[in-house]
């Protein structure tokens, strides 16, 4: 039969009924919008634009005249500008939230951490603090590496993380707390001690004497807000005990979050200092005779001298956190194989389809364990199967699929297989498979086209010998993250100040300015913190209307398989509208507003000298200054001199303008 | 005579027959300065106009067990049943649908009348059970000319026949990135309700007032970063201008109805939908109704059931708004998710993905009420069953296979909103076109 026929038919009848992952359509990845075309003229891109560009990219910030005078009169200053940039704090902001969508790990809320926690997440205004601290703690991890000096493939092989005492209390209860395949549900804290009790009391107990086993106040906390009501019943008895068994340790941790479970809430045991006490801590297995840490022992959680979190799962690199958990929970369905495909997509910028190379020399294991049709390779399944079920092994034998410790016999022996692309090799522990992963030929080049995307919004043709100088400069380096940044950002593919195949093959890239980077070069460059309010716990009003009105700006972001991030880059009226509001509400918090406005009216050709260079990103040595400050001081005066308009209203209306002006607004104008 | 933003902007851009000035400072093409709706209608618009629609989408890539509930699912079917929620929301509902007797879930069967006057439940394929393959199923599995979405084709069309702002489809309510329409292979914004409305409302006062004035020197400074542009950059700019263009061709009158959004919920985006349709935004707009989800397990079906009720009623919402905005005949609902679910074999505890069923639901003017297609029981689960395009009954030989039914519900779909067969036999290259659906 042809192949053609086979697909089709495999699909009709549903011969893939169980892949939950990948199609076994066999139709074509991609859309085909691009009619051929004859090769395009190349037309260099100025000094001001790239400068601008490359500066807006690293750090929100808008260039000096100096740093514009260094790149016009040698373009290769801006590999020094380059590695000034990041030095700063800015920078640092910039790749934190770069590094939560390249690591998938964040577009989660609370309810993300329903599948691994058994149920949804209980507790006070701490919870806010908490879900921020779990999307931000990988992208710390990668900081934190990165200025070690260690090299990026950390990301994938190395069991240290940026924690704070309350994610590990988090990662130590989920990891105690544990659910098997059939969804049993046991406690180990309370499996090992039968007599585990928690209460908790209006009376003041030293915590000392709450976490002590020895003393008799053990696990009897004191509750900060005591219960006054008469409902629910025995919630204002003292003490309230909980019942013993599997859900003890349920009450202790709803408890430290600031939850009386079945009574409402109370105030959590961690403070604003807690969450903000970052530390880099191994997270490793339990040695021979070695109990995994206690979730409630805050004492050691706090303990800055402690270094390790032991845990009874293991955990390696950026697909064992609570975030990329929370983002990819798997099912008895799907048997992780969403997590195998993620983790590929992150660490090599690469799904598993029918279009790799998967001619492999060792046996097909995995594949007939859980669909007899996906074994057999006369289906399209079998083509994504082939390697997609070996490599899920890897998670099969590690997790179950709430991500605890799996404890299945049939599932801890299974054979797992490293196989991708051509590559393959055997395998057991998550070790063998991120080892698999950092010496994938996919690994150097899939992070190096993440950060094209990062800079351009499309991707740099991969077979660019300009794509291949910088990804063997990276791997020179020893995969060194600011060897990387310094090559790329400097070079054509982003600059477009010479002709790259990249840029021979798709459109040049101009983007509108996505959410995070709008936000960020308003926020830096207005000397405003967050002012769309994206990190913060509770948002002032200011915060929340400007947030409100960013979400009509489209963000980058990462979906279920998709290889390539989702950038948006076009503009339309929703993006116009909102850009319009958003300079709108802040120009009212910087033009005559408080004892020290950022703009006085009184002085408006110093707040337009401003608006041009630091707003508009145009600084005195680019020659569109002087007329794009003439053009806005013309606004003002006619703006003044209109009927029933102030100064402070025509001031605003100029810093409206700069601020929605085109090279506010976009990328690589 | 109170004077529109519209008005205020023909009058601004249009005037004292600075045309050629106006285009030489913004860089936009005379055509689109000119551009009235009878304009852009008249000029480019190649199909009946008459019978063009908007589009309202709902679509999931959750892969919803929409299919599971609706007229077709109930009864005995090869000896076998399918399994239904046990929920009393949820039961079993005898109802007439275009003259014939047939039953569903309560909350589709408690539809209005005159909804259900114009309602099809096509039972057919999406020829895939994976979640990443939203988009692939949006492009109707590869058969449409381009490998376009199926929206994107259909909106490059009507935009100019129904007059519309944009012609780009616009996202209301994606859930997460896997929702994203494209439009030409390009990603679209996904627009929450709550963000909509404040986006589009711009507060009185005195810089409300210097708008005109800065949007003549916006367009001052376009000219400027053009004059040392490259070809590229002037592209670009000219889509910046037209944003801005199109954002004050918004009528004020339906402006306010935004006002009535309150949540990014499911109301909300209905709300949204209907007003966007009324201000002439986009020739489609999407949303998500949810149907009880990726629900492997729902124990017991009762998100299912939950999420059918709210769904429905935001059906009628969605109804009862068009009509009250005068615009009932203008546009056509469709629901059209990623894969229906299993119906037989439950999952952990609800159901499972199900590439080989599911169900797509029209309602509108050029829509007639029935059932298409249907069931058939294969060893272990319902498989949608092959039809006749022309009444819709279920035939082994019937013209609509289900490797076709994909292509023939995108090509039925095109033709409920105004595209003539012949093209849509051209363009979209499977499948046959189910005039038992439409009037």
């Amino acid at each position: 039969m042809p192949k053609k026929q086979r697909r089709g038919k495999a699909a009709t009848y549903g011969l893939c009924g169980t892949l939950l992952l990948l199609a076994c359509d066999g139709s074509g990845t991609g859309e085909m919008m691009v009619d051929p075309v004859p090769e395009k003229p190349f037309e260099p891109v100025s000094a001001a634009t790239y400068t601008a560009k490359v500066k807006n990219l690293l750090t929100g910030q808008a260039p000096t005249s100096a740093e514009l005078m260094a790149t016009t009169a040698d373009p290769k200053a801006l590999a020094g500008l380059i590695d000034q940039w990041m030095m700063t704090p800015q920078y640092d902001a910039k790749m934190l939230e770069y590094f939560k969508l390249a690591f998938q790990q964040t577009q989660i809320s609370k309810d993300s951490l329903t599948d691994m926690l058994g149920e949804g997440i209980q507790g006070d205004g701490s919870i806010a603090k908490l879900m921020k601290s779990v999307q931000e703690s990988y992208p710390r991890t990668v900081l934190e590496q990165i200025k070690q000096g260690k090299p990026f493939t950390d990301v994938v092989t190395s069991n240290q993380y940026m924690l704070n005492p309350p994610l590990m209390a988090l990662m130590a209860f989920h990891d105690q707390n544990v659910y098997n395949d059939r969804n049993q549900r046991t406690s180990r804290i309370a499996t090992d001690n039968p007599n585990f009790t928690f209460s908790w009391t209006n009376a003041v107990i030293p915590l000392a004497q709450t976490l002590d086993p020895a003393n008799a106040n053990f696990m009897k906390w004191t509750n900060p807000k005591p219960f006054t009501n008469a409902t629910p019943a025995g919630c204002n008895a003292d003490p309230v005990v909980a019942p013993k068994g599997v859900n003890s340790t349920l009450y202790a941790f709803n408890f430290i979050f600031g939850q009386l479970r079945g009574c409402g809430a109370t105030v959590s045991q961690f403070s604003n200092a807690d969450f903000d006490a970052w530390r880099m801590v191994t997270v490793r297995t339990p040695n021979a005779g070695e109990k995994p840490t206690n979730f409630y022992d805050l004492t050691k959680l706090r303990d800055s001298a402690n270094s390790q979190l032991v845990l009874s799962a293991p955990k390696l690199g950026f697909y064992s956190t609570p975030a990329f958990y929370a983002n990819w929970p798997t099912n008895a369905s799907n048997q992780h194989r969403v997590t195998a495909n993620q983790v590929l997509i992150v660490a090599l910028g690469k799904s598993f389809d029918d279009t790799l190379n998967n001619n492999f020399a060792s046996v097909d294991v995995g594949v007939a364990a859980s669909d007899a049709a996906h074994a057999d390779p006369t289906t399209p399944c079998w083509s994504c199967h082939v390697s997609l079920d070996p490599m899920r092994q890897f998670f099969r034998k590690a997790y179950s699929f709430t991500y605890h410790l799996q404890t299945d016999p049939a599932q801890q022996g299974v054979t797992s297989y490293f196989k991708f692309d051509g590559i393959e090799k055997p395998g057991d522990t998550l070790a063998d498979l991120s080892n698999g992963l950092i010496t994938h030929p996919r690994f150097a080049s899939g992070w190096v086209n993440k950060l094209c995307y990062y800079a351009n919004s499309v991707g740099c043709s991969e077979d660019d010998p300009e794509f291949i100088r910088v990804v063997e400069a990276w791997k020179a380096s020893n995969y060194n993250w600011k060897t990387l940044v310094h090559e790329l950002f400097s070079s054509p593919l982003v600059t477009l100040a010479a002709r790259t195949k990249t840029f021979t093959d798709n459109e040049q890239p101009i983007s509108i300015s996505r959410r995070e980077h709008l936000c960020t070069a308003l926020s830096n460059r207005l000397g405003l913190s967050d002012v769309c309010g994206i990190s913060a716990i509770t948002p002032t009003g200011v915060q929340s209307a400007i947030g409100t009105l960013a979400l009509s700006v489209p963000n980058s972001s990462y979906s279920r398989g998709g290889e390539a991030p989702i950038t948006s880059k076009d503009p339309n009226l929703f993006f116009r509208s909102s850009t319009e509001n958003i300079c709108r509400t802040i120009g009212d918090q910087v033009i005559d507003a408080g004892a020290m406005p950022r703009y006085s009216s009184t002085k408006p050709d110093a707040a337009i000298d401003d608006f041009v260079a630091t707003v508009m990103a145009i600084p005195a040595a680019d020659p569109r200054y002087a007329a794009a400050r003439a053009i806005l001081a013309e606004h003002f005066a006619a703006a003044k001199g209109t009927a029933g308009i102030v100064a402070k209203d025509a001031l605003k209306s100029t810093f409206v303008l700069a601020c929605s002006s085109p090279t506010s607004v976009a990328l690589g104008l | 005579m109170s004077v529109t933003r519209r008005d205020a902007l023909r009058t601004a851009l249009l005037g004292a027959g600075s045309l050629g000035l106006r285009a030489l400072a913004t860089g936009l093409p005379v055509s689109l300065l000119t551009a009235s709706e009878e304009a852009i209608a008249a000029g480019t618009c190649s199909l009946d106009m008459a019978k063009a629609q908007f589009i309202i989408l709902s679509t999931s890539g959750s892969g919803d067990p929409m299919n599971a509930n609706v007229p077709g699912t109930y009864g005995t079917i090869g000896g076998q049943q399918a399994a239904h929620s046990a929920d009393p929301t949820m039961a079993e509902t005898p109802f007439m649908l275009g003259g014939k007797a047939t039953s569903a879930a309560k909350p589709w069967a408690t539809l209005p009348v005159d909804v259900l006057a114009n309602t099809s439940f096509i039972h057919h394929s999406t020829l895939n059970n994976s979640h990443t393959n939203q988009a692939k199923v949006q492009r109707l599995m590869g058969v449409i000319t381009r490998q376009e979405m199926l929206v994107s084709y259909l909106a490059k069309q009507l935009a100019p026949c129904l007059g519309t702002v944009q012609k780009e489809p616009a996202v209301v309510g994606a859930n997460g990135s896997g929702e994203l329409l494209t439009y030409e292979g390009r990603t679209l914004p996904n627009l929450s309700p709550l963000g909509l409305k404040s986006t589009l409302l711009s507060p009185a006062g005195p810089l409300t007032n210097l708008q005109k004035m800065r949007d003549a020197d916006l367009d001052r400074l376009n000219a400027l970063i053009k004059t040392s542009g490259n070809s590229a950059q002037k592209a670009f700019l000219d889509r910046l201008a037209s944003s801005q263009v199109e954002a004050r061709t918004i009528s004020d009158t339906l402006l306010t109805r935004l006002d009535a959004i309150k949540d990014n919920g499911v109301t909300g985006q209905v709300t949204a939908a209907a007003t966007l349709v009324a201000m002439k935004v986009a020739p489609v707009v999407s949303i998500h109704l949810p149907w009880g989800g990726d629900n492997h397990t729902d124990a017991g079906l009762l998100n299912e059931g939950k999420q059918h009720v709210s769904s429905c009623v935001a059906i009628a919402q969605l109804m009862q708004l068009l009509t009250d905005l005068g615009i009932r005949d203008k546009a056509t609902f469709v629901a059209m998710n990623v894969f229906g679910r299993t119906l037989k074999k439950l999952g952990t505890a609800g159901r499972d993905h199900w590439g080989s069923h599911h169900a797509t639901v029209m309602i509108g003017k050029n829509v007639k009420a029935g059932i298409v297609g249907g069931l058939e029981w294969k060893t272990n689960e319902f498989f949608a069953a092959a039809f006749n395009s022309t009444d819709g009954a279920i035939n082994p030989s019937g013209d609509v296979p289900p490797l076709e039914s994909l292509g023939a519900v995108g090509k039925t779909i095109g033709a409920a909103v105004g595209l003539p067969e012949a093209t849509l036999n051209t363009d979209i290259k499977v499948g046959k076109l189910i005039k038992a659906a439409l009037i």
